[in-house]
């Protein structure tokens, strides 16, 4: 073996990452597809990995310099629930709601669109991360809010109850009798020639709070001329931070002059206090997707407009509440899209989407917060077999860590959809 | 029975398998040619975690995982047709095992393998041959479980002695002849056979053989091969010269707007295509996916390939080319396409890639697609993608003319024709501005 004094090329690239040591074995190869065998040594709280490949049918390869991957004690939740949907521009086959195990590859479907036909299921979420609590939205025919509690699911059609507001965007208030939804009349254009191909836009968005213990749903923002969305709240349900832009109309063709600001609302005793406080407003950021843990604010930032996933210089920042100090993730960000992002339960680890491997399939990546309020090198979440990244067909959206398994809702959700 | 003859009887019952194969794939070949190649590019099957969670989770399983497999071959036409006709003879096989115990189990063979061709033969997919061959194999195995030596013994017969003559060998045969005459008289046959080599000949740019297909007399009797029949002149830079020869009754004739099928996604991702859009026909090829029962197909994932290579989205291409590398019959595309992908995104790292403020610029210069403006899009790829071609502007072109629209037609007949001599403007734009 020819020794090289350089680490290998491997794809996924797992040199220098820190993953909870609850996580699933690290399985990579090389990537430029030659044949390698990995030796692996544990020091301390580093697990290092010596690397050799070799052509097919050579007799010698290449021995490469050993690379560290670092051992948090930080335990992450057990599980992630995400959807699987294709990268389609319009339509779309086969989409469902599925949670991955950390510990290992096993991953099961919570619900899929055969439950209402292959209709839309989306924007699911949990309160805190608590599996037995889940809420999410079924399109098409019967189509409406499915809320599971304790495995059983009731459906609701937002668009039929209190101000009549269909429900997008939801935040589940930490003390799980509150959900904020934005409502949201969202279109989609596509581009002639340029390298971004779509552009998702609202025309109409505003937000409503539903009491689940009631039933009852008020008007949280309507302001005419102004687009209301991406809701979520403080760790300790007394502020809701939410984006906010002037609606230029005329859109798309107007569609750099929605600039989205993050605005937040005091909540106590089920209502809202006080009028909106503006928490961010920067010239050069659209604001989408504000995730709060402690002080730490991460939100989704792009040139303009309300879904980042398509734009290609979407990347991450974070805002510190209490100072107010702002810096772009760089340690996460790529040259390609950064969206979806999601807390941990304990904020020590974060979840978020990104187009970086092929600039259209969207992937998962976690990464570890530091004590030095620095974020690890990302890494893309472990297959058993790392081909599968690559013969995935489909995209993984909405992250969202949960503290147990979610129970298969196929069954118990089926029924709300039958005529 | 002499030696001899038993030679003679066994030779005849071989030889009427071998007369099944040799009839179903002579026939299936040509009349079925362009059916076949079209199924293969509808189809999919791919070895990961997904394709069998999908495939699973629906009806008919395991036989949709033997079609799904099977189909993949049928990229070489006559490699389908050699897979029909085995299925078929299959059939036939099986048949004769479950009907053992009868002297005329050949003719019932025979019968049973005609019934199969002509329900293949009218079939979208290999699936219902599957299902019958899986249906005939389970039926024989339990044959098997039947005593019937025990039964025909007991009625002064025993098992084998059923006779097997030159007659029932004959009826055989026969009886699949006369199903490759129903099918090659068949209609409804020939009709799909003419679409699907239509189609797939805009889809593989083969634009001489379908003008030869559809002709102006064809179009004049089924109008939807008009834009097919454009979409073929205009990839020849003919559509202003011959346009008129065919029955073109306005713009919808030019077939930008339409349907949302498999059909229309694939004419509309080739009428993006040719004129240079690329993005819209990417659009449109996604869609085409969506519309198959994988969510996506061979022939999906070859066009986008080449599609994204042409956008230079190549880690795309690459990634898409290494899941067509899982099916035997497309690893050499897929390794030319990796090798292509490659090779033309060094030369775009070597040229310097843009940064991010000028493709804001690109952006800010560009266009959205309209949903029912077809001059205003093709106006728009004309004027900023680096893509564009002169078959948009001829198409363009076209649709001022048969939009009626004189004022923006004159413009860019100055605009694109102002040099040109005027014996050498396509007959169709010189008669629109003679008639003014």
């Amino acid at each position: 073996m020819c020794q090289v004094d350089s680490y290998p090329e491997i794809f996924p690239d797992y040199i220098g990452v820190t993953v909870p040591e609850s996580m699933a074995g690290l399985r990579f190869s090389m990537a430029d597809g030659r044949r390698s065998n990995v030796e692996t040594r544990k020091e301390g709280d580093v697990i290092w990995y010596k690397v050799s490949a070799w052509n097919r049918g050579a007799k010698s390869g290449e021995s490469y310099k050993e690379f560290p991957v670092y051992i948090s004690h930080d335990p992450i939740d057990p599980y992630v629930a995400y959807r699987l949907i294709e990268p389609a521009y319009e339509s779309w086959h086969d989409m469902g709601i599925y949670q991955r195990e950390l510990s290992s590859y096993k991953e099961t479907a919570v619900v899929t669109n055969r439950i209402n036909d292959r209709g839309c299921v989306n924007c699911h979420t949990f309160p805190s991360g608590d599996p037995s609590r889940m809420l999410f939205h079924a399109r098409g025919r019967n189509g409406g809010t499915v809320f599971v509690d304790g495995g059983k699911a009731t459906k609701v059609d937002l668009s039929k109850v209190g101000p009549m507001m269909q429900g997008t965007y939801p935040a589940w208030n930490p003390d799980g009798r509150y959900v904020v939804f934005s409502s949201n009349s969202t279109n989609q254009s596509f581009y002639t020639a340029a390298h971004q191909q779509i552009e998702v836009y609202d025309k109409v968005s505003d937000m409503m709070l539903m009491d689940l213990q009631t039933g009852q749903v008020s008007v949280v923002a309507q302001t005419e001329g102004l687009l209301e969305t991406f809701p979520s709240w403080s760790e300790d349900g007394k502020t809701l931070y939410y984006c906010v832009s002037d609606n230029p109309g005329n859109l798309p063709f107007s569609r750099e002059e929605t600039h989205y600001v993050l605005k937040s609302l005091a909540f106590d005793g089920g209502s809202f206090v006080g009028g909106p406080q503006t928490v961010l407003d920067v010239d050069s950021l659209s604001v989408s997707f504000p995730r709060v843990k402690g002080d730490k604010l991460i939100f989704t930032a792009s040139a303009y407009g309300t879904f980042p996933i398509w734009h290609k210089e979407a990347d991450l920042w974070m805002l510190d509440l209490t100072d107010g100090s702002l810096r772009p993730l760089d340690e996460l960000n790529s040259d390609d899209t950064e969206s979806y992002h999601s807390w941990s339960s304990n904020g020590k680890w974060l979840i978020f989407s990104s187009r970086r491997i092929d600039g259209r399939y969207t992937r998962l990546f976690i990464s570890h917060y530091g004590e030095d309020g620095k974020f690890s090198k990302p890494f893309l979440l472990p297959q058993r077999d790392p081909m599968h990244n690559t013969l995935r067909l489909k995209s993984y959206n909405i992250p969202e860590f949960v503290t147990g398994p979610v129970g298969g809702l196929e069954k118990e959700t089926k029924k709300l959809f039958q005529p | 029975m002499t030696d001899k003859k038993k030679y003679i009887a066994l030779a005849v019952r071989l030889a009427v398998p071998v007369a099944i194969l040799a009839i179903v794939w002579y026939v299936t070949l040509p009349v079925m040619r362009y059916t076949l190649l079209m199924q293969e590019q509808k189809g999919f099957f791919l070895l990961t975690g997904d394709y069998f969670r999908q495939v699973f989770s629906d009806r008919w399983p395991v036989t949709t995982l033997i079609s799904d497999f099977l189909v993949q071959f049928y990229r070489n036409a006559s490699l389908g047709a050699l897979i029909t006709a085995l299925i078929v003879v299959k059939t036939y096989v099986m048949t004769c095992v479950i009907f053992r115990f009868a002297s005329f189990r050949q003719v019932l063979g025979g019968l049973a393998a005609a019934a199969t061709w002509y329900a293949i033969a009218h079939a979208d997919t290999p699936h219902t041959g599957v299902v019958i061959l899986m249906s005939a194999f389970l039926a024989a195995l339990l044959s098997l479980c039947i005593p019937y030596s025990k039964i025909f013994r007991t009625a002064g017969k025993t098992l084998g002695e059923g006779k097997s003559g030159s007659w029932q060998a004959a009826a055989a045969v026969a009886l699949v002849f006369c199903s490759a005459v129903l099918i090659v008289r068949d209609t409804k046959i020939r009709d799909n056979e003419k679409w699907y080599a239509v189609e797939y000949c805009s889809r593989a740019h083969d634009w001489d053989v379908l003008l030869a297909i559809a002709t102006p007399e064809l179009c004049r009797s089924d109008m939807s091969y008009v834009p097919y029949s454009l979409l073929a002149l205009n990839a020849k830079g003919q559509l202003g010269e011959r346009m008129m020869d065919y029955p073109v009754t306005g713009p919808e004739s030019l077939g930008d707007l339409g349907e949302m099928n498999w059909s229309a996604y694939s004419l509309r991702s080739q009428i993006s295509e040719l004129t240079g859009g690329t993005n819209e026909a990417i659009h449109q090829t996604y869609q085409m996916g969506m519309a198959t029962p994988h969510g996506i197909s061979f022939g999906v994932l070859r066009q986008l390939i080449r599609l994204e290579i042409e956008n230079g989205s190549y880690d795309l291409a690459v990634k898409h080319a290494m899941v067509l590398r899982r099916s035997p019959f497309n690893v050499k595309t897929a390794d030319a396409a990796i090798q292509m992908a490659m090779s033309r995104k060094a030369e775009d790292a070597d040229g310097g890639s843009a940064d991010v403020k000028e493709e804001a610029e690109v952006r800010r210069a560009d266009a959205m697609v309209s949903d029912n403006n077809v001059a205003y899009n093709l106006s728009a790829i004309i004027t900023n993608s680096p893509n564009a071609t002169v078959a948009a502007k001829e198409r363009l072109l076209c649709h001022l003319l048969l939009a009626g629209d004189r004022e923006g037609f004159n413009a860019l007949m100055e605009e694109f024709f102002g040099d040109v001599p005027a014996d050498r403007i396509p007959r169709s734009f010189r008669n629109y501005m003679i008639n003014k």
